[in-house]
């Protein structure tokens, strides 16, 4: 059986290294907000080429702590409107909602997953106060045009990096590019902890030090609270854990790119479409998820796992037809529906073997239903 | 100097317990709400005394989801949460 994900194979790999850091932060005595934190962050900040990175307990935190201190700081209020994809994870449209702001949903270009650009402008009014971009699966979501949107109309560009650690375009990686940007470190994502964990990434040093008040009850200084804040802090533990794994980011994207050349040279199938293939910039996609498409999803899905191989979907329900999202229910989103119809994600992570990834190739290629 | 507090000497005594721990959940490749939750909330329940205990990320947001459970409110607004099975105002 090749299993979808593996994560007791990948984090075998570095089990010597994680047991030492575990042991050291255990008898440290200090747990929280300590010098893990402090020096994973300057890490992450110099990987991203950001001026500063602010841990926090989660992805979905990341970007709830963004829009709450843009409204702390008197840049957004309660009503105000967010630009973002139809077909993100709900994460993404919980963190705006979770703020008394609203989201207005954009198709996303099928080709690339991706928001689609031009039909941003058409969304606009005057409460529209920021876009959030999703780097969804792993590909850069980036163009000119969003700078040139965010200039004409004043908006803040925000980034859910969530699925996209390490990918770059001309030189400049997902963390960087917007006005501020939201990283998970969920366990499975190309830079994952053993736990829940998140980070946030701006050059904005005004948000960063609101964020890094609200992560801690909207303390500055100790019981002084300038902000009505939450407790969202990532851990001594988990910040040792993701320095040892930074170190290893790029070398695991590598393999991720590697292994999706694979597939884009060897899958035949006319049945299948693949992920349109960027040749321009090969780190501009890191493929957190490899994610084909089919007319017959689930039928493709059993075919599969018939023949030792699993698979997921990303994701089965777009966020507009959710019982969360009952308001939305007869909202149209005709191009999100449709990938949600068609997409089903193959394995493409570390715990693959040459054998494995050779071996799913030739499963696919004999489909023909 | 006496600290205040000092958590190095007072984890110490079960460093090498809490390790082995640590060292089966990394090989375990099993991170979120798995087994080991299932089970502290079972012995917490049991320590307790109640029928449910349900792990949260911390004590904040513990209140936060009581709140959005009940959902409960007074005419003024006021907010509250159950404690020993009554309402109270938080």
């Amino acid at each position: 059986m090749i299993k979808f994900l593996n994560l007791q194979r990948i984090n075998a790999q570095y089990s010597e290294e994680l047991k030492q850091v575990a042991a050291e932060v255990i008898e440290s005595g200090w747990y929280l907000q300590g010098e893990r934190v402090a020096q994973f962050e300057d890490e992450l900040s110099n990987y991203i080429g950001s001026n500063h990175a602010i841990c926090v307990g989660n992805g979905f935190d990341a970007l709830r702590l963004i829009l709450k201190a843009y409204i702390a700081l008197g840049i957004m209020k309660e009503g105000d409107e967010i630009i973002v994809p139809a077909n993100t994870y709900i994460a993404t449209i919980l963190a705006i909602t979770d703020n008394g702001l609203k989201p207005v949903l954009v198709e996303p270009n099928i080709n690339t997953y991706n928001l689609d650009i031009s039909l941003i402008e058409e969304k606009i009014t005057n409460k529209t106060k920021a876009i959030m971009i999703v780097h969804l699966y792993g590909k850069v979501c980036w163009a000119v045009e969003l700078e040139d949107i965010a200039k004409k109309y004043n908006l803040k560009l925000i980034e859910d990096s969530a699925q996209a650690h390490g990918a770059e375009l001309s030189g400049i990686k997902t963390g960087n590019f917007g006005d501020a940007s939201g990283f998970s470190f969920y366990p499975s994502k190309n830079l994952g902890c053993l736990g829940d964990g998140g980070a946030v990434t701006t050059n904005d040093s005004e948000l960063a030090e609101t964020i890094r008040a609200l992560r801690n009850y909207g303390s500055h200084v100790k019981y002084e609270n300038k902000y009505k804040g939450v407790n969202s802090r990532l851990d001594e533990l988990q910040a040792a854990i993701l320095s040892v794994k930074l170190k290893y980011l790029d070398k695991e994207n590598r393999r991720r790119i590697e292994i999706a050349n694979y597939y884009y040279d060897n899958i035949k199938n006319g049945k299948i479409i693949l992920p349109t293939k960027i040749n321009s910039d090969p780190l501009s996609h890191v493929y957190h998820l490899f994610v084909i498409r089919t007319i017959n999803r689930n039928h493709l899905k059993e075919y599969l796992m018939d023949n030792g191989i699993g698979s997921e979907i990303h994701y089965p329900k777009p966020p507009h037809k959710q019982s969360a999202y009952k308001e939305w229910s007869n909202n149209s989103y005709p191009i999100s529906e449709e990938i949600h119809e068609t997409v089903l994600s193959i394995p493409a992570g570390l715990h693959l073997s040459d054998g494995d990834v050779e071996k799913i190739v030739k499963i696919i290629n004999l489909y023909y239903r | 100097m006496i600290p205040f507090l000092d958590l190095k000497s007072v984890t110490n005594p079960f460093a090498e317990e809490i390790l082995e721990c640590a060292s089966n959940i990394i090989k375990s490749g099993w991170y979120i709400l798995g087994e080991n939750v299932n089970s502290f909330e079972m012995e917490f329940s049991d320590y307790c005394g109640v029928e449910e205990t349900i792990g949260t990320a911390n004590g904040y947001v513990t209140k936060d989801a009581v709140v959005l459970d009940l959902n409960i409110k007074d005419k003024n607004g006021q907010q509250y949460k159950l404690l020993n099975n009554e309402p109270m105002m938080i």
